[in-house]
């Protein structure tokens, strides 16, 4: 009968044997009922272990031939996963000591076969606790459906525990998890991505089935399922998100976000044919590292931080160098500035001299290719043919029904698409480029504005147009306007903020800097070009919508009346009658209560950029003092 | 290749800076005496298109279009070693050789006579810019024939080439000293009228001042021409720098001038340049900054143009452009401007806005400046008309005496009456006046009256 305890100790299925013993009445006769009691308690221990063995079972890779069925299921268990089976695995090894104490128990029996049932149960009692705790532990993770690095973080949770030995088995646990984590870890580090059943901590987003965010299986599939890789690495490295539902707790987010940015890093590298070894050959140092930290008895996150730093920091630096050497940075940034930020003024003269007699018309698929067709022709007039391959104009989608084509005129339809040289990618996602079109635009737009009115100045000059110099006087004031504007763009923001990050790439080799100085350089020049929404919270929380700045507000409806007064003054006859006298006084009323508004934003809140363009517009206090006067 | 220069070069004085002035843009582009791209700058970030094109065989050859009625200098180039850089075709010398006499008159009446041959060189050169942006005159308004031809010429461009732009370097007179030329102040007048009616913008070179800048500020005792002229060819070059060297903004000269000459009378600009040294001078030590450049360019000491004092102080600027070149540090310009605003260090006018504009350019990686930074000041300030009312004076002085009239009168234009003068005369007062009036603050109501008139 004791053999048939001890036996049914390490049996998943119930001894019939035992169960007869419990229920039927003769057993009375040969069990006291004393020893009936240590038996139910026995039964019960019995009974947690199978509850233990049974969630290992369903979950053990040793056994999930059921599992690669689920696989291929439409709907995988969500339950499923690495990790789980890590942790059942986990599990399965702490009870290796409970299965090695039975077969000790059982030697002492064929040993000694007098061994009482209160022997039996000493031994067994022992692993109670540890018992409960597994069973609260699996609870935890089937009731809160935990998944993936979320059971680290489970673990992690209770992994304070004053018994020794439960602390010993959750360590143990953790390991077996961490195991996986490692893997995991090691193969993004590497720029393999395989998370089957979206796991990790970093994500793979699909545009295609966005709303599911449903995790794709490899990238190295997906790349090769583009056309040409160029475009494909840059819209990939930018589908791939820290996930931090999955992020344990006690891992900093910063962290997670250095292991996404080398991850990146490395797919980028390897996105390149040349066999550039990101790591110097280190890698095989680094990866160690973690193993090791998988050996050690307790996984710290200290450890993990200092490895990533490290890695990031090795990274970084061989990026930089293959940055800055190969990919010729400074030369890239120039370009960035010559072109988006129009600093070859030569060149978008000439391109919108070039543009001039299509500017009006309905801008069509056909007339991108025609505006690309200037934009060469232009570049090859001024001797910049090199460069100009690398950028070239793509046409907005936007929807053509919304079409205020008197807002912004032409520019705001194009995008100005760059060619990023590699290895910069990591440089000009996507949304840094958007924003660059953005700056590109308005920037443009003032440039076209002030060639009409060099136009003008020209047609006034050719028809010696003296005898209305009120119109001659319009003009000028509103070309200061607009000079000004000019200068305070290129020497105050543009120029300064290039040089500001110019010094800053010069003094440090990490490429991590590099990217914050560029960062800083775009968010800057935004900001001091008024293109960044108001920033006032409370504005913000009364309406969704973004609140223009008011600065670009103004700005704007000078512009626009710069270009009414432009197409004006050309029909506008000499000397003026007395209609277009109106007119024009409409437009000097109208453009000296923009200044005025501008000039009293000013007195209303300390601005410091709006201060440096109003220091050059109101110079010699002809502004101000007008509008004294006025009131 | 758009926005192109030509550089029509008449006259002694016009010869002689306009080979001062291509001397220095071969340095700086790296071009030989011959035309041949040096092999360190074939891959610069210039535009040398828009005062060189390149012939079939690759060489650089100057827009430039040499004319004069003596050969004196015009040889002296042929036999230097830039003789080779110059198309031969655009180099004209009138067969008789004699000159012009010093007579505005005779340079007048030649540039009449000969202007089918020199048209046709005018022209050709035109045809062979993709969108040629204007011409570039330089020449004295002095003599005899920079004045005087130049003074035909000016008027013939406008009729021919009426879209383009005129802007000229004219160089006055230098007052300190006696002029061999007797009948100067009527050269000088007649030269002006066509200064104010036909050109767009002239860049005023003043002997006077230049003199009184080597003298003075670069310590030479009897400054030579070409020490003079390596004066007018920095400014020369560096009031092209942002065409030849273009970033944002400036890459055009209407987009340079346009700014500076509000109304289209006051088109006379003055220059100023820092700093002021010679080669010889031992390199300085002093740590110059952007405010430092700026501040020094408003000083009258390094002003390029002689205005003699301002005694009732009502002058002042119409616009300013500062053109500064070297190691800048950009985020320093906003601090200069607010610092000049503050000290009032310069007076504007009160009639419309006004205000420095800063230009930063690039510059020459040719051409070692042992400066860190430099800059050049273009202004059009109402001091200038101090200039032009020294030449009616010395005019009125001369013509009340009814002196050396004969010389004129054996021409042409001057054989029935003198009215030519008296006109120019008008002219040359009522810009007087419009820059007196530009002072005021009812200037725009005394513009709206001429109007009406």
């Amino acid at each position: 009968m004791i053999h048939d305890v001890i036996l049914s100790l390490i049996s998943e299925k119930e001894s019939h044997v035992i169960k007869e013993l419990l229920t039927l009445e003769i057993s009375s006769n040969f069990i006291h009922p004393a020893e009936m009691k240590s038996l139910n308690d026995i039964m019960k221990i019995i009974g947690q272990y199978r509850e233990i063995k049974k969630f290992i079972t369903s979950y053990s890779i040793y056994s999930n031939e059921l599992h690669q069925l689920d696989l291929e299921n439409e709907h995988p268990n969500p339950q499923n996963g690495f990790y789980i089976r890590k942790f059942a695995d986990g599990i399965e090894k702490v009870l290796e000591k409970y299965h090695q104490s039975v077969v000790e128990l059982e030697k002492k029996f064929l040993r000694k076969p007098s061994t009482s049932l209160m022997f039996i149960f000493h031994e067994v009692e022992k692993f109670r606790p540890l018992f409960e705790f597994l069973m609260r532990l699996i609870n935890g993770v089937r009731t809160q459906k935990l998944h993936g690095c979320q059971i680290l973080e489970y673990l992690e949770d209770n992994s304070m525990h004053g018994n020794e030995s439960i602390k010993e088995a959750l360590q143990a646990i953790q390991k077996s998890v961490y195991s996986i984590f490692i893997q995991q870890l090691c193969q993004w580090l590497n720029g393999k991505f395989l998370d089957i059943y979206g796991e990790f901590f970093i994500m793979h987003v699909d545009p295609l089935d966005m709303p599911e965010k449903r995790p794709t299986f490899s990238t190295q599939t997906s790349i090769s399922t583009f056309q040409s890789s160029e475009q494909s690495i840059n819209t990939e490295l930018w589908r791939y998100e820290v996930n931090f539902d999955m992020l344990p707790h006690y891992f900093p987010k910063s962290w997670a976000e250095k292991v996404l940015f080398i991850g990146q890093t490395v797919l980028m590298l390897s996105s390149n044919d040349s066999d550039q070894n990101i790591y110097d050959g280190k890698e095989y140092q680094f990866f160690q590292k973690f193993h090791h930290f998988q050996d050690a008895n307790k996984l710290t996150v200290i450890n993990f931080e200092r490895t990533i730093d490290e890695i990031k920091m090795c990274v970084t630096e061989h990026l930089s160098e293959i940055a800055i050497q190969d990919a010729d940075l400074v030369k890239q940034l120039k370009l960035i500035k010559d072109f988006y930020l129009l600093g070859r003024g030569e060149l978008f003269y000439e391109f919108i001299k070039g543009l001039d007699p299509i500017y009006g018309n309905v801008v069509t698929e056909n007339a991108v290719r025609d505006i690309n067709r200037i934009f060469q022709v232009s570049a090859a007039s001024v001797n910049v043919q090199d460069d100009v391959d690398l950028f070239h104009f793509e046409m907005l989608k936007t929807d053509m029904e919304s079409f205020s084509y008197e807002n912004k005129g032409l520019f705001q339809f194009l995008t100005l698409r760059y060619k990023i040289k590699w290895p910069l990618h990591l440089m000009f996602p996507p949304k840094v480029l958007d924003k660059y079109n953005e700056l590109f635009q308005f920037l443009i737009r003032i440039r076209k504005i002030q060639f009409s009115l060099h136009c003008l100045w020209c047609y006034h000059r050719e028809k010696k147009i003296e005898k209305s110099s009120e119109v001659l006087n319009f003009r000028n004031k509103l070309m200061f306007l607009i000079d000004n504007l000019q200068y305070y763009l290129q020497v105050d923001v543009l120029e300064s903020q290039f040089s500001i990050m110019m010094d800053k790439i010069k003094e440090t080799k990490d490429f991590e800097q590099i990217l914050r100085a560029h960062s800083c350089f775009q968010a800057n020049v935004l900001s001091l070009c008024f293109l960044l929404e108001n920033s006032d919270p409370l504005s913000k929380s009364m309406s969704n919508s973004m609140m223009e700045n008011p600065v670009l507000t103004i700005l704007n409806k000078i512009l626009n009346l710069i270009e009414q007064f432009t197409a004006f003054a050309y029909i506008a006859s000499s000397p003026m009658t007395s209609e277009d006298k109106i007119t024009l006084d409409n437009f000097d009323e109208l453009f000296s209560s923009f200044v005025d508004s501008l000039l009293k934003m000013l007195s209303g809140l300390c601005s410091a950029p709006l201060s440096q363009l109003l220091l050059r517009l109101d110079f010699n206090y002809w502004f101000s003092t007008k509008n004294l006067k006025q009131h | 290749m758009p926005s192109e220069m030509i550089t029509l070069q008449l006259g002694q004085c016009g010869n002689q800076i306009g080979f001062e002035f291509w001397k220095r843009l071969c340095l700086e582009h790296g071009i030989s005496p011959s035309g041949v791209l040096e092999d360190f700058a074939t891959d610069g970030p210039d535009r040398k298109d828009v005062f060189f094109y390149q012939a079939d065989d690759d060489h650089y050859i100057p827009r430039a279009v040499l004319l004069d009625l003596e050969p004196r200098v015009i040889h002296t180039i042929m036999q230097s070693q830039y003789a080779k850089l110059y198309n031969p075709e655009n180099i004209y010398l009138s067969k008789d050789g004699g000159g012009a006499g010093n007579n505005w008159a005779s340079g007048f009446s030649q540039g009449e006579k000969l202007q089918e041959e020199i048209f046709d060189i005018i022209d050709r050169e035109a045809d062979g810019s993709d969108s040629l942006e204007g011409f570039v005159l330089c020449h004295s308004i002095a003599g005899g024939t920079g004045s005087g031809m130049g003074s035909y010429i000016m008027e013939r461009l406008s009729d021919h080439f009426p879209k383009k732009l005129v802007q000229t370097y004219s160089v006055f007179p230098n007052q300190d000293e006696i002029s061999d030329v007797v009948v100067q102040p009527y050269n000088s007048l007649l030269t002006l009228r066509r200064l104010t009616s036909c050109a767009d913008c002239v860049v005023v070179l003043d002997n006077t001042a230049l003199n009184r800048i080597a003298t003075d500020r670069l310590h030479l005792e009897n400054p030579s021409f070409t020490q003079i002229n390596t004066l007018v060819s920095t400014i020369m070059s560096v009031s092209t720098t942002t065409l030849r060297y273009p970033s944002y903004m400036n890459n055009n000269l209407i987009g340079l001038t346009a700014p500076l000459i509000p109304t289209p009378q006051l088109h006379f600009l003055m220059t100023g340049y820092t700093p002021l040294t010679t080669d010889t001078d031992t390199v300085n030590i002093r740590k110059t900054t952007v405010l430092d450049v700026m501040r020094r360019l408003l000083q009258p000491k390094n002003m390029m143009v002689s205005t003699g004092p301002d005694k009732s102080n009502h002058h002042c600027y119409i616009s300013i452009l500062n053109i500064i070149q070297g190691e800048v540090d950009p985020t320093q310009v906003h601090k200069s401007l607010q610092r000049i605003r503050e000290r009032k260090l310069a007076q504007f006018i009160p009639w419309g806005p006004a205000s420095i504009q800063v230009a930063l350019s690039r510059s020459s990686p040719y051409v070692q400046s042992s400066h860190r930074v430099s800059g050049l000041m273009l202004a059009n300030h109402t001091s200038i008309c101090s200039l032009f009312e020294r030449a009616l004076s010395q005019y009125d002085k001369l013509r009340k005496r009814g002196a050396f009239l004969d010389q004129f009168r054996k021409e042409e234009m001057f054989k029935d009456d003198l009215s030519e003068l008296d006109e120019s005369r008008d002219v040359v007062d009522s810009l007087v006046q419009e820059y007196e009036a530009a002072t005021r603050s009812d200037y725009l109501q005394w513009q709206a009256k001429k109007d009406v008139e």
